[in-house]
Parts: C-alpha cells; sequence; structure tokens
C-alpha cells in the first residue's frame, strides 16, 4: 500500500488545475474532473473510485466548513507524478482548522447538526495512500492527497492472468 | 457531470421502500432528505427500506443521510434496512461499521441482478405507490427540465 515517502517527490509528468466557486452543484464538477484528468493512466476502477470519494470529501470539507456562511474559491491540483503516483491539492481560503488532529479524528464533527457523520478525514485517510493537512485559522486550508497506483494496463493484465 | 440523483418511494402497508438512483453527495443529499422525510412524516411507517442497489456514487454525506433517517425512524417508533449496496457504496458502509447500527441486506450478484431487473420492471409505480418529486434540486423550476433524471425512468 503505502511506499517509502520519496516517491511523493518525483517529477512531474502533468498536471492540471481547476478553481470553482464554492457552490455544492461543483462537488460533482471536481470530481469528475479530477476522475478525468486520472484517468490518462488507466488504473482500475477501484482506484479510480477512492480518489473521487476523497475529492469529494475534501471539497466538500472546504465549501461545507471552510467558507461556512460565506462564498469562495475552491482550488484543486492534480499532479502525475513519475511512478504513478497522484498528488491532488485541495485548498481553500476559509476559515481554517485550530486543531488538525482533533478534526482528523473519525466521527468528530463541528457540525452535528447539518447530519455530518465526522468521517470525511476517515474516509480520505483509508482511501488515499497519504493525507497531509496543512490550515491556519482565519487563512484557510491546504488538505494533499497522495495515490499511488498499481502497475497499470499490462502489469494489471499480469494480475488478473494469476489464479 | 454531477449526474444528479434521484428517488422512488413505494409505500406498501407499513412498509415504506425507497430506492435511490445516481450519486449521493452533499449537494444531493439535501433534497433526497427532505424528500424522503416528508414520506415519512406523512406514512409514518414502521419500517424504512433504503435501496442502495442504484447508487453509483456515495460519500460520507451518504453515510450522513442514513444515520439521519436511522434517527427519524427511531422517533416514529420503527426500524430501518439497508437493501442491497451497490458495490460502489459497500466499502464505505464497511468503513463506518454500519452494519452494527441497522441491519444490510446484501444478496448475492445474480440475485442482485434479477432484482434490479425486477425494480426496473417493476417502474412506473403502482397506484398505491407514493411517487416523489424529482430529488435532484431544491428549485425545480429553473432549468431542472432538460437534466431531468425522473424518477419512472431507470438508470443504465
Ligand atoms: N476545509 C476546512 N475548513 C475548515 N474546517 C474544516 C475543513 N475541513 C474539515 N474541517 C473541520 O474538520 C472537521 C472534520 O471533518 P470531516 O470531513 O472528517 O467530518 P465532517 O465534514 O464534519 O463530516 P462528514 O465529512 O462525515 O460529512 C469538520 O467538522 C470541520 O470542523
Ligand atoms: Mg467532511
Amino acid at each position: 500500500m503505502s511506499r517509502k515517502k520519496s516517491v511523493y517527490n518525483g517529477r512531474i509528468i502533468n498536471q492540471m488545475q481547476i478553481k470553482l466557486p464554492s457552490l455544492s452543484v461543483n462537488e460533482g464538477m471536481a470530481r469528475a474532473t479530477v476522475a478525468a484528468f486520472v484517468s490518462q493512466l488507466d488504473p482500475e476502477i477501484t482506484e479510480l473510485a477512492d480518489i473521487k470519494c476523497a475529492v469529494s470529501e475534501a471539497v466538500t470539507n472546504s465549501i461545507v466548513h471552510g467558507y461556512r456562511g460565506t462564498e469562495g474559491m475552491v482550488g484543486v491540483t492534480v499532479k502525475i507524478l513519475e511512478g504513478r503516483v497522484v498528488k491532488i491539492e485541495i485548498k481553500d481560503k476559509g476559515c481554517g482548522i485550530s486543531d488538525i488532529r482533533q478534526a482528523r479524528q473519525p466521527l468528530f464533527t463541528t457540525d452535528a447538526a447539518g447530519e455530518r457523520s465526522g468521517m470525511g478525514f476517515t474516509v480520505m485517510e483509508s482511501f488515499c495512500d497519504d493525507v497531509r493537512v496543512r490550515s491556519k485559522p482565519g487563512q484557510g486550508t491546504v488538505v494533499t492527497l497522495y495515490k499511488c497506483l498499481g502497475e497499470g494496463p499490462s502489469g494489471s493484465f499480469h494480475r488478473r492472468e494469476k489464479p | 457531470m454531477n449526474k444528479q440523483a434521484s428517488f422512488l418511494c413505494d409505500a406498501v402497508g407499513t412498509t415504506v421502500t425507497v430506492y435511490i438512483r445516481g450519486e449521493i453527495d452533499h449537494h444531493t443529499a439535501v433534497s433526497i432528505r427532505n424528500g424522503i422525510d416528508g414520506v415519512l412524516f406523512e406514512k409514518r411507517p414502521e419500517k424504512l427500506i433504503l435501496d442502495l442497489s442504484g447508487v453509483s456514487f456515495m460519500d460520507s454525506s451518504g453515510l450522513g443521510l442514513i444515520m439521519g433517517r436511522l434517527s427519524v425512524m427511531k422517533s416514529l417508533g420503527g426500524e430501518m434496512t439497508l437493501q442491497q449496496p451497490s458495490r460502489e457504496t459497500r466499502t464505505m458502509l464497511q468503513l463506518a461499521g454500519m452494519e452494527r447500527l441497522l441491519s444490510i441486506v446484501y444478496t448475492d450478484e445474480i440475485h442482485e441482478k434479477q432484482q434490479i431487473k425486477a425494480k426496473k420492471a417493476y417502474i412506473p409505480p403502482k397506484a398505491e405507490s407514493v411517487p416523489c418529486r424529482q430529488a435532484s434540486r431544491e428549485k425545480s423550476k429553473t432549468g431542472s427540465g432538460k437534466r431531468r433524471t425522473g424518477a419512472p425512468k431507470t438508470t443504465a
């Protein structure tokens, strides 16, 4: 599952950037766009599903928590790094997180009234190989997701051949 | 892009079955929630069955939606079951340990396909069914017409 941290600093092969206003309708737009871009690596269906879900969590957090009651832009940067590593950065200039460790705890939410499960960060962590959070109260939040894809078309072909 | 969600409610006796289709995220969950709760408070059923076989995407907002309906059913003195969660929803349900909160009816592959077929054949709804309004937008008048994936239609 997890590779050496050095793979996260590999050469950038391709990259994409989108900026969307913090409208909930853009949650689907963001994950679909990221999935379309990552598709060039011919990922497994489950890998793509994991990425879509993790992106959806981070973008939703920026819209729901970061820009709660206000409006702003959510930035999504996708980088394809050497060795089939996908690095995705989700950035907002919203309210920020005062206690990141606490925020990442399963079931922790500051919005229980909004029917939130507090599982967003847990989902990102279990669907990605690494999740990094940088945040400052009053300044915003950057969530970086790393997903290391399997061997790809030829590799997966060989894997499928095995019983 | 944002494949919108729709749902169909079917009330038989004291049981309400809700078939959700499409993608459940924070955006679509709002109208699905309002629609389901409208039916629950009107019918006050003893049992709610949430069928997830047609859900093509679900994030943690779906967990909130499920847990929220569970507490509504508890407040009505009823129970709730999840039925045939699609592959896309299973990981999420397992991650949240949802099987500890309510019963989940998993069926085997062939059975599942048959059920989906049967369900498709069964739509459009019968007379006693409650045709729910399309769940994609709150402001149904503005522009939802062309994107309408209306409840009676089947998903691919
Ligand atoms: N971008 C952000 N800006 C400000 N606060 C955030 C941001 N992302 C997360 N948080 C804080 O971290 C908490 C935990 O986030 P997490 O996604 O795990 O759960 P949630 O969003 O509350 O619920 P769920 O994701 O299950 O709907 C949030 O309740 C919020 O207080
Ligand atoms: Mg969240």
